[in-house]
This record gives structure tokens, sequence and C-alpha cells, in this order.
């Protein structure tokens, strides 16, 4: 077709998963008309997803909100903004100045981190709210990964990524990338990439109980049962030790407390948790011994082994592997990237730093404690429903859907219900929104625009991509920035201007880059940086401090606003590179392998490993790839086809219940039950099924008419908010006990 | 690397719907409803593998993971779609959404071949919690051609099966198997007893050549022959003469392919197929050494498909050969029928060492008569040289079904088909009747079609639901039973064809074949009630 005066081209960054892939769409005046990976993407190169393929779909969805609605009695009702703020301060006002005792909380879900104005303001809301209650997806997802990376290294935002780019031998425990585009390692086109790995001779191995695409994909594929990669990994670091493995190379300058760890990891030989397990201590001795021969290898470990019952350890051990084995921050190895934009760990003094200090408070109900300034998702509405001084009456959550994600939904939604104040950003009314008395919603991708400061945390290469707005605000609508300042002076009730509380945040900023004589902003006064930012206000003022004050800006790869707007292919700043000891922020400098809290939790493992395997079914999720968590669902072209939200069974599951494919069955754990279409399916192994998260829209007053047409399943009905992760209080959504049973035996038996 | 899409594909374009970057195809030139398979344009495809998932039979793989025999598909795809506008816009898609204003509905449905499962499954994503559906089926197995007619090596194409078997557990869905409409319950006893009557149930009998001695002994009807070697309860009582050397199929389509390669095939393709034991008894017996297939037109308009002449081509020790390529098309000729003959010609070009069988095609080829006094001899035909005669000791005419058999229902003389605008069926007192499949557009496009064919009927069927066009039942459907019962009938239901499937399947594997199909009626309901936990069928 040839280009008609009013079409274009628009390149973006695709912000809907952690890939952070290249997009080139095609437009008619506001119609999106087809999109398609962008070749010329420094990261991506073409690479792209059905998801990213629905940004121009999100834009027309009719059900996105376009201007702010506040709660008229059982309904919504359609006001400007000032009438929707005026109402957040009415509400909020009485619960104003209470600090510690504040009861009011936040609730942040993951698309704030998709998006460059969410993820820099949503403190200004946090600070406006006043209270130090703070939950995010983060305790049912990737906490322990976290909190490892913090125990390590320092903080939780130095995580060693997979090279995978340069790797010989990668092993992959609970990740299927091929579905999910992989997480926690930011890698467009994670499945090109691990082809490439394989054809340039290298080896993949899958260590999953289902036989998942990725898996199929591997030259290894090991299966143990649900739940038991940490002991797993225990036996590979035993057999590391014991058959004399163990070389730190050149991280082993840095790294203490490898005794402690050989002497915990010495009681978990690979014969003694294979009846654990399931896997045999040959294919335990040959994994570890592959890993060693290899000369760049490295272990990764996503969902599977995070959101479980020993999440930590689990984590823990897949770093303490890629150190023993001398592949931390080393070429195809486990790497430091450093973003462009900056982290906690490209700031402040090299090397040493105040580390991690856990537990500043707990909470009132539980006690459990504050990690990372956040309480655990699973304590949420014990903290809204249960009497006493303290109780929650008051939220604000911004993109987030906590009914269906997290534990306990069924007293989440009623925790919601409850509140006497909620205000919500988001496009929606969901599962939770329903419940809000003020929604904001928030422009359109398209309309957005776009730089990844949180996942170029985590990325595999050094890029700085910035993406403009495709499209403009349709009247009425309001940037996510203003939006944000806004809600937070109507929080704190002080009446200041959105730009006000903007300046404000980039002084904050500033201050925090000139605290050190390190920092780029040490010697400068908050006037002379301003004056030298190419932006005046917004999330481009900030993105532009962040660039010139970023990790590069004394090399020949500095990198600022005006470079990311003039390469809208990206800015490609090359390959990881070693980093230790620098990015260090431990107290001492070094990297303690066997850190008090991890240590402490290993009686929990060994007692697991004792009682052995228990009997019956357990329950896991499933990544999709035309799903997104708990959203997305109200996209028509990511919902055609089967029903997805369907329950795997292994085919012995099945026979031994007498369920038939396609079959209603009642799914069972200690809570509650759901019912759900049976899918009987040989990638499952005896004793798992599974059902994918995120899926409900069930409730009328939910308005989303696609999603509502294919409601699905919500397996958190399922999940108790008491299985956890000790350590990092993650709520254990993978390797719940359930049981299945057949809702008919058959369809209306006709015989008579 | 792209997907690609192999032989199998039954174009019922369950691919197309999930497709984000609409890269699915028919072939350049091609409309989808006359289409014989689709094809994935490597130059937009994103390789996500949406498509997988959705196939029914299984057909769709990654570039990089293609099975050896299918590995020339690749190419095959970029060359049918390279004529494509990369940059044509991509359609918005639209979820089948159930009507909330559609009340109590109960449906029968004559027939549970993929027309009817089609149907079922069309109506059970828009109907809401008050849908009922009634599916009746004469045998004790249900899927029709799906189980029964397409060809017992193509068992890819046979796993469609197991989709409908899945999308049919739904409890809103009842079976009556065993049950045949005009012997135990009337066209007018199902209407009285549902909002609607969905006929679905195909063309059953083999259309007549109309020549000279076509019914002599040796001279049949493709119909009954693929209905016997696929284990169709109505075709076993015929005994085949396969001890002639040739054999002549009158017709060029897909059936007289799917024939010719069952007759050609080796012992090995025939036990990894789930023909019944006795039937790949007999054709391994068979003496057959020659193919012919007779077709009126060129070999531009040739009925067989080109993936089904691959599937051809690609049997070892069997020569393609070919008379009348030059025969003048007298339509116009498109890409799509010119690659046909090409791919014709390159297989007759072939040089195959250690020639067991060959195959014969001849164009512009006239039927006169089937010669022989008791027993069939040969074919008389009539080619531009003048007349000839091609010796066979087996006739048989693969010319298409017709005769729906269904009493109650204005038919179609000519074509067998039930009367019918769009799907609903036109006459006296035929509110609240509908068509599908076969019965409805004649024996026409592949198993997949009846997947738009079934929902334009439903779509029909709901909007007169809506506008209140359907008559609420004036009996209890509970009252089905009870007539049945007193008529006699041995009625048989879902559990008793699953006990069926898997004696099928013990059966097979006990003998390393993927089934053995129970044939008999009498056999399968002695398999039946062994099964019933409460003492079974009276027989």
């Amino acid at each position: 077709m040839k280009l008609e005066p009013t079409m274009r081209t628009a390149t973006r960054t695709c912000p809907l998963c952690e890939a952070t892939c290249g997009l080139s769409i095609t437009l008619d005046g506001d119609r999106v008309l087809r999109t398609a990976g962008d070749e010329l993407d420094v990261f991506s190169r073409g690479y792209m997803c059905p998801k990213g393929a629905t940004l121009g779909e999100l834009y027309d969805d009719p059900d996105w909100l376009h201007g702010p609605v506040v709660r008229d009695g059982d309904s919504f009702r359609s006001v400007d903004w000032d009438t929707a703020f005026a109402r957040v301060d009415e509400l909020f006002a009485p619960f104003r100045g209470r600090g510690k005792d504040s009861v009011t909380a936040t609730f942040m879900g993951n698309p704030g981190a998709h998006n460059l104005a969410g993820s820099l303001y949503s403190r200004v809301v946090v600070r406006g709210l006043g209270s130090p209650f703070f939950f995010t997806s983060g305790t049912v997802d990737h906490r322990p990964k976290e909190l490892v990376s913090a125990l390590l290294y320092g903080s939780m935002q130095t995580l060693a990524v997979p090279d995978i780019d340069r790797t010989d031998f990668l092993v992959l425990l609970g990740a299927n990338p091929y579905e999910s585009n992989g997480s926690l390692a930011t890698a467009p086109g994670w499945p090109r990439r691990l082809e490439a790995l394989r054809e340039r001779g290298g080896e993949v191995v899958v260590v999953d109980p289902v036989r998942t695409r990725t898996a199929e994909n591997a030259d290894w594929h090991i299966r143990p049962r649900v739940g038991s990669d940490a002991a797993l990994l225990m036996s590979v670091a035993f057999v590391l030790f014991d058959e004399g493995l163990v070389d730190l190379k050149d991280a082993g300058g840095v790294v203490v407390g490898v005794d402690e760890l050989a002497a915990i990891a010495r009681g978990f030989s690979p014969e003694s948790t294979s009846a654990f397990t399931g896997v045999s201590p040959d294919a335990v001795r040959e994994l570890a011994r592959r890993l060693s021969a290899a000369p760049r290898a490295v272990v990764y470990g996503r969902l599977g082994t995070t959101a479980t019952e020993f999440g930590s350890i689990g984590s823990w051990l897949i770093d303490a592997i890629n150190i023993l084995t001398g592949n931390l921050d080393r070429p195809g190895g486990a790497m430091f990237p450093m973003p462009a934009a900056g982290c906690a760990n490209t700031r402040g003094e090299s090397k040493v730093g105040p580390g991690f200090r856990p537990a500043r408070f707990h909470s009132r109900v539980r006690g459990a404690p504050e990690i990372f300034g956040e309480l655990p998702l699973s304590c949420l509405a014990e903290e809204i429903l249960t009497p006493g001084a303290g109780k929650y009456r008051g939220m604000v959550v911004i993109g987030g859907n906590p009914v269906v994600s997290g534990p306990s939904s069924e007293a989440m939604s009623t925790a919601f219900a409850s509140l006497d104040a909620l205000v919500c950003i988001d496009p929606y009314i969901n599962d939770t929104t329903r419940h809000a008395d003020v929604i904001l919603p928030p422009p359109s991708p398209l309309q957005r625009s776009h730089f990844d400061t949180y996942f170029y945390t985590w990325a595999v290469r050094n890029v700085a991509n910035y993406s403009e707005p495709v499209l403009p605000l349709r009247p009425g609508q309001l940037d996510e920035w203003e939006i944000m300042c806004r809600l937070a002076s109507a929080l704190d009730g002080s009446g200041r201007s959105a730009r006000e509380i903007d300046d404000q945040l980039a002084l904050d900023m500033i201050a925090e880059r000139s605290r050190h004589p390190d920092d780029a902003y040490y010697d400068l006064s908050p006037h002379e940086v301003l004056a030298s930012l190419e932006a005046s206000a917004g999330p481009e003022r900030l993105l532009d401090l962040m660039l010139k004050s970023g990790p590069y800006r004394d090399s020949s790869r500095a990198v600022s606003l005006a470079d990311v707007l003039a390469n809208p292919h990206g800015v490609d700043l090359g390959p990881l590179e070693p980093r230790l000891p620098e990015v260090l922020r431990t107290p001492d400098g070094q990297i303690n392998l066997a850190p008090d809290i991890l240590v402490e939790d290993v009686s929990r493992l060994a007692e697991a490993v004792t009682d052995g395997p228990g009997t019956g079914l357990r329950l896991i999720g499933r990544r999709q790839m035309r799903s997104n968590n708990s959203w997305m669902h109200n996209v028509p072209s990511l919902m055609t086809g089967k029903d997805r939200s369907t329950l795997y069974l292994s085919p012995a599951d099945a026979e031994t219940r007498r369920i038939d494919d396609g079959q209603l069955v009642r799914v069972s754990s200690s809570l509650s039950s759901v019912t759900a279409v049976a899918e009987v399916n040989v990638r499952l192994p005896e004793g798992v099924c599974s059902l994918p998260h995120g899926f409900l829209h069930e409730p009328d007053a939910v308005a989303l008419s696609t999603a509502r047409a294919r409601p699905g399943v919500n397996t958190n009905r399922l999940t108790p908010d008491n299985v956890l992760d000790v350590p990092s209080w993650t709520a254990a959504f993978n390797g719940l006990r359930v049981e299945v049973t057949p809702v008919d035996k058959t369809p209306e038996a006709t015989r008579r | 690397l792209p997907h690609v899409i192999t032989r199998a594909c039954c174009n019922d374009r369950s691919c197309v719907e999930v497709c984000p970057v609409d890269c699915i195809h028919p072939a350049d030139g091609e409309h989808s409803d006359e289409a014989s398979m689709l094809y994935i344009d490597p130059r937009t495809c994103i390789d996500c593998g949406a498509c997988v998932v959705e196939c029914p039979v299984d057909a769709i793989f990654p570039a990089a993971a293609l099975p050896t025999s299918l590995l020339e598909y690749a190419a095959i795809n970029a060359e049918s779609t390279q004529l494509r506008d990369v940059s044509s816009p991509v359609p918005r898609r639209h979820v089948v959404r159930s009507e909330p204003e559609l009340g109590p509905l109960t449906v029968a449905v004559i027939g549970c071949g993929p027309s009817g499962a089609y149907a079922a499954t069309e109506l059970l994503a828009r109907g809401g919690p008050q849908l009922r559906i009634d599916m009746i089926e004469r045998l004790t197995s249900p899927w029709g051609l799906a189980r029964a007619g397409v060809a017992p090596d193509h068992l890819d194409t046979k796993a469609i099966a197991d989709v409908f078997a899945s999308r049919l557990r739904d409890p809103r869905v009842r079976f009556w198997m065993n049950v045949e409409v005009g012997r135990d319950v009337t066209l007018r006893e199902l209407q009285e007893r549902a909002d609607a009557v969905i006929i679905a149930s195909g063309l059953s009998k083999g259309r007549l050549l109309g020549i000279a001695n076509e019914f002599v002994s040796g001279s049949h009807s493709a119909v009954d022959f693929v209905g016997w070697y696929n284990g169709h309860p109505d075709h076993q009582a015929y005994d085949f003469d396969l001890s002639g050397d040739s054999a002549v199929i009158v017709g060029n389509g897909n059936v007289a392919l799917d024939i010719a390669r069952i007759l050609v095939a080796d012992d090995a393709r025939l036990r990894a197929s789930d023909m019944p034991g006795a039937a790949v008894e007999h054709i391994s017996r068979s003496r057959i050494r020659k193919v012919t297939l007779v077709g009126r037109r060129s070999a531009y308009e040739a009925a067989f498909t080109t993936s089904e002449l691959r599937a051809l081509g690609d049997l070892p020790g069997v020569a393609i050969v070919a008379q009348g390529l030059d025969v003048e098309p007298t339509s116009r000729v498109t890409p799509a029928m010119a690659g046909k003959r090409d791919l014709l010609e390159r297989l007759t070009a072939r040089d195959v060492t250690d020639v067991r069988r060959t195959v014969e095609f001849r164009f512009g080829c006239v039927p006169e008569a089937v010669v022989g006094e008791r027993k069939a001899t040969g074919l008389r035909v009539m080619t531009d040289a003048g007349l000839e005669v091609l010796d066979a000791g087996l006739v048989l005419s693969a010319v298409g079904s017709t005769g729906s058999g269904l009493v109650g229902a204005d038919v179609d003389r000519a074509r067998g088909t039930v009367l019918n605008n769009d799907g609903r069926v036109t006459g006296e007192g035929q509110r609240g009747m509908y068509v599908v499949g076969w019965a409805k557009r004649g024996p026409s496009g592949s198993l997949g079609t009846n997947r738009e064919c079934s929902a334009e009927t439903v779509q029909h069927l709901i909007e007169d639901a809506l506008v209140g066009k359907l008559r609420r039942p004036e009996q209890e459907r509970e009252s089905l039973g009870d007539l049945l019962m007193r008529r006699g009938a041995h009625v048989t239901d879902w559990s008793d064809w699953r006990a069926i499937d898997r004696e099928e399947v013990r059966r097979g594997g006990a003998d390393g074949r993927p089934r053995e199909k129970v044939v008999d009626l009498q056999e399968a309901l002695k398999v039946i009630d062994l099964a019933r936990p409460e003492g079974g069928v009276q027989v």
C-alpha cells in the first residue's frame, strides 16, 4: 500500500512487558493500520510479539476511560479533573498527618514500572499520601531475587543478569521466555537469542516440571518436582564443593562466606535430595560438572523459583552457583548492567554502601517486616479488615489490580469494598477499581513518552531508547505526570500546583546526585543543574537529568535527552562489562555468600527434604504470550481463539480422576474452590496441574466488555495468604496443594 | 525464521483470528472460501506461534522444527504469499460473544460430523447458560467424515476429532447416539421438542457416473470404498476385488487421490494408519500395480489440491505418470491452477528408482462405459485420439456425493442438498429448521470450510431467536428419552462412545497401531455393555 499523505510511520518502544521491543507503527490519522517490529532497533532488531501489535487497539478501546470518574452510589459519574481532585482532597482530609500511625496505604502494580512518567512520579503520590505503608506486586513475584541481590551486592537493583548473548551454557529454572519474553533479564527476542546460543554451539538446559515451549527448544530438560528447585540447587552446590569444582576466578577477591556455604551444602547431597526433587543424583552431578566445565556458563531463574515456598534460598543458590563456578561478572556469565539513566549502584560512593536493613517497622496484624520499605501483599487484606487502631481506611492504587493479582482474592475484594476512601490511577473499571471512589485514567500508551529507566537496570545489553508520544492527548485527558502531581497535592491538601511539585521532585533528584564527591552534581548548585537541562518540566526534564548525571557522563558514550531524541531506534552502549567491585554497595565492600537471613531459613528446607515429597496435586501458574498478568484481557485481538483460562492436567491425573479433555472440573484448595475447563496436556508431569493467573473480570460492576465476554478463572481465589517464602514474605503461588474433581460425570446422561 | 503451514491444513481459519500481524492467507489469487489450504507470509510472520495452539490439525510448525517430510513447505509458504502487499492494514478482530438477550434455547443437531460439531461449538460460544443442545447421531460413534472420510493415513487431520470432543464436553450438550432420524424419531418429533433443529447429516451416497454398465460387479462408488477402508459400519459388507493389476478411478479430486495413495501405499504406511486391520490385510494382499485417475478436463482444472498431490509424490517407489498434460483448459488459468499443473509435470519428470507401483493421471478423458460382462474388466473412455479401453479389475467413481436421505425437508433433486437460504431451510412448516455442511452447500470445500458454513447458519438461527421467530417447543425436551424408549431405540451416549474410543485405542495399541476401529454395531454394543457400570444397553 502506498502511504497516503495522512499516513505516517512512528517508531517507539513497546511499553507492555520487560522486553523493550522497538515497534514500527503505521498510522492513518490516529488510526493504527499495522504494527511491525522495528528492524533498525539497536536492541530488538525487528523482534516483536502479539502484545506489541495491540497499541492501536488499546488507543481505540471503548472501555479505556478518557477522563476521571467518581463514585455516585453504585455507579460512576464522569467529572472534570478539578472536581475529581477536590473529591480526593475531601476523602483523604481525615487521614492526614498521622505518620507511622497512618490509616492509609499505597499499592503499586507493575504498569508503573512500564511507563516513564509512572515510574518517576509515583514517589510524589506516595509522599503526598504521607503513609509509610506501601505495597507492590513485588511480594507476589520477584521479591526473593531482590532480597538476595540486596544481601549479596548491597542493593535490590543490583541484579546479576545472564549474559545470554555470549554464554556457552545457560541453565534456566522456572522460566519460560518463549511465552513471557523474559523477565528480570531484559532481552527483546529471548527465543531468537536462545536459538543463536545453540547455533554457536552453546547449550541450553531447562529445569522445569513442565515441558514448556522453552523446554522443547532446549538441549536438556530436567523435570524436578514442583517447588524443589532450592533443594536441587543446594545439591548442585554440594557437588561443586564435593568434587573440588569451585573456582571463584576474578570474583575471588571480594567473596566471603564460601566455607559457611560449603558447610550448609554438605547437608544436601544429591542422594539425600533425590526423593524430594525427583531428579536423579547422576543428573545433578552431571549438571554441576557441565556448569563448571563450560567455558562460560550461567544459571538463571524466574517465577517458578521465586513465587514458591523456598524462593529466597533458590534465588540465593542461583547467584551462589554463578559465583562458585567463576561466572560472576564476566562475559557469558552473570553480569551487572550499567543503565544509562543510572540506578542505586551507579550513584554515591563506589564499592561500599549502607547495605540492606530490613524490618525497620512491621505490619500491624501479623507483624510482617518491611523489606525495601514495603509490606507484603499477603498482609494487605487483613490490615484493612482487622478492626483496631491502625486499620487502613483509605488507599491509593497506582496501576494495579490486587483483587486479581494478590492472594486470597475474595478477602481482598471484601477488603477493598470496605474502605472509606479509595483512589485509583487506572484506565479501566476493573475488579479492584470498581470499589474506588475516584478513578484517574492515564493516557493510552501511544499518547505517552517512554524510556525504560527500570528495565535497563537488568537488561542484557546497555542501551538507551526514548520514544516520543505517537498521538496527542484527547480533549480532557491529562498527562500522567500531571495526574500524579495533582493527586499528590490533593492527598496532602497543600494546594500546590503540579508545576511546584514537579520542580521539587527535580530538586530532590538533583540532591540525590550531589551527596558524595563521586556524584555528578556534587560541585554544582541545583539551579545550575536545572539550567543545564534540555526540558523545563515533566518526565523529559527528569530523564535528561538522569542521563546527564548517569554513569556514562564522563565517557565518550555520554548520552542526554537530545541524543536519545536524535536516535529513535536507540543508542547502543555496548555489551555488559565487568563491574566488580565498583558495583557493590555492601557495608564491607564484599559479597557475603552466607547472609544470616538466608542461612536461618535452611533448616526449613532441610525439614521439607526430610519430610519428602507429599502426595496429591500441586497447582502452578502458566505464562501465555497473549496475556499480560491481570490486564490486556480487554484487547479483542488477544482474546480470540481457544479458551486460555483452562486447567492443564496430565493424562495420568486425568485418567485417575476419570476426567476428559474439555470437561468442567472443580479445583479446590484449603481456602476455596473454582471451576474450570480441564485441558488434558502431555506437557505436564503427573501430580502437577496448571492455571494461568490474571483472569476474572466477572463481577457485574466491571466495565471491560471484551474481557467479560471471556472471563476465565481467578486462580487467586485459591491461594491462601499464609503460604509464603519466609525470608522475603513472597506469596508461594507455585506449588499450592489442590484437588481436582469432575463437576459433571458426563454431559447430561441420555441413557435410561 | 517464521512459522510454516503444512499439508494437513484444513482451512478452518482458526489460526487467522489469532494472528496479530495478519500474515496467514490463501495462496496469492485464491479466494478464501475456495482455498485448499492457508499459508504464512514469512515476510510479516513474527514467529510468535499463537497460530500453533489454535490449529485443530497440528499443521503449523516453526520453520526450524519442520519434520523432514514437510521441509519443502517453508519455500511453498513463501512462494504462495509472495505477491501480497505487506503493508496492508491488519483487520481488527472481534471475540465471539454470548448473546445476553438470548433466553432458553434448545437446539437439536442431526449428525455429529464436522458440520454438526462446528455448529454446536458456535452455539456454545454464542448461547448463554440456558442453551441446551441435543446431538443426534445415527452411529454409536461421532465425528462423521472426520472419523470415516478423512484418509486413515492422515492422522494429523483426524486429530480434529479431539478438538470437537473437548469442546462438546460442555455440560449444555447431550448426545443421543445410535438414534436414526426417520427410524427412531421423526424430524417433526424433534421439532416439537426443540426451538430449532439443525440438519447436519451430510451427503451419504456416491454420485453416479450415469454411464453404461455402471453397476457391474467390480465397479463401485468411492464412498463405499472409502467407507470400507475407514471402518464405517454402513460400508463393511463389500468384498472389493483387488486381484487385478490395475484400478481406474473416475475423478481426480482429493478423494480420488486418497484412494490412489492408499492403493499404492506400502504396508508400513497402512499399519501406521487407523485403517481397520481387516482392510489392511485385504489391501496388503492387493495385486494392483497401477492406478489410473480419469479426468474430463485439463490438468489445470484438476480437482485435487497441490498439497494432496505432493503427499502422493512423497510415497517411496511410486512413479507418477500423466497423459494429456497439454489438454487445453476451458476456463481462465489462475496462478494456483498453473502451479498445480507444473507440480504434476515436475513429479512426472522425476527419476523414481525401484518402481513398485504407478499412478497415472489422464486428462481430457471422458468415461463412456464400464467394460466387462459379469465383472468389470476396464473403463471405456473417449479422448481426443478416439475411444480407448483402460483395463482395470476395479473401477471406482469418485465424482462427489449426494442424497441426505432425510425425510421431512425438501431436497434439491440434482444435488441432494436440503433446500435452504444461507442455512435457513425453506419450504412449508420449516420455521426453526436449519441446515449446515454438505447437506447445505453440496460436497465442496475442505473439512475446515464447515466452520464458517456452520457459523453462518448459527448466526441466522440466533438472529431468528432474538426476534422471536422461533417457536418454543410444544413438548418437554425430556420427553425425547421416553419417546425413544417407547420406540425401542437402543440409545447410547457420550460415555458409551468414550468406552468404544478407549477400547479401540487399547486394541490398536496392543498391535502397535493408533487404534483398531470397532466397525460393527453389535460389536460396538457389546463393548458398551461391558463398560456400563449399571448393566448396559438392552440389545
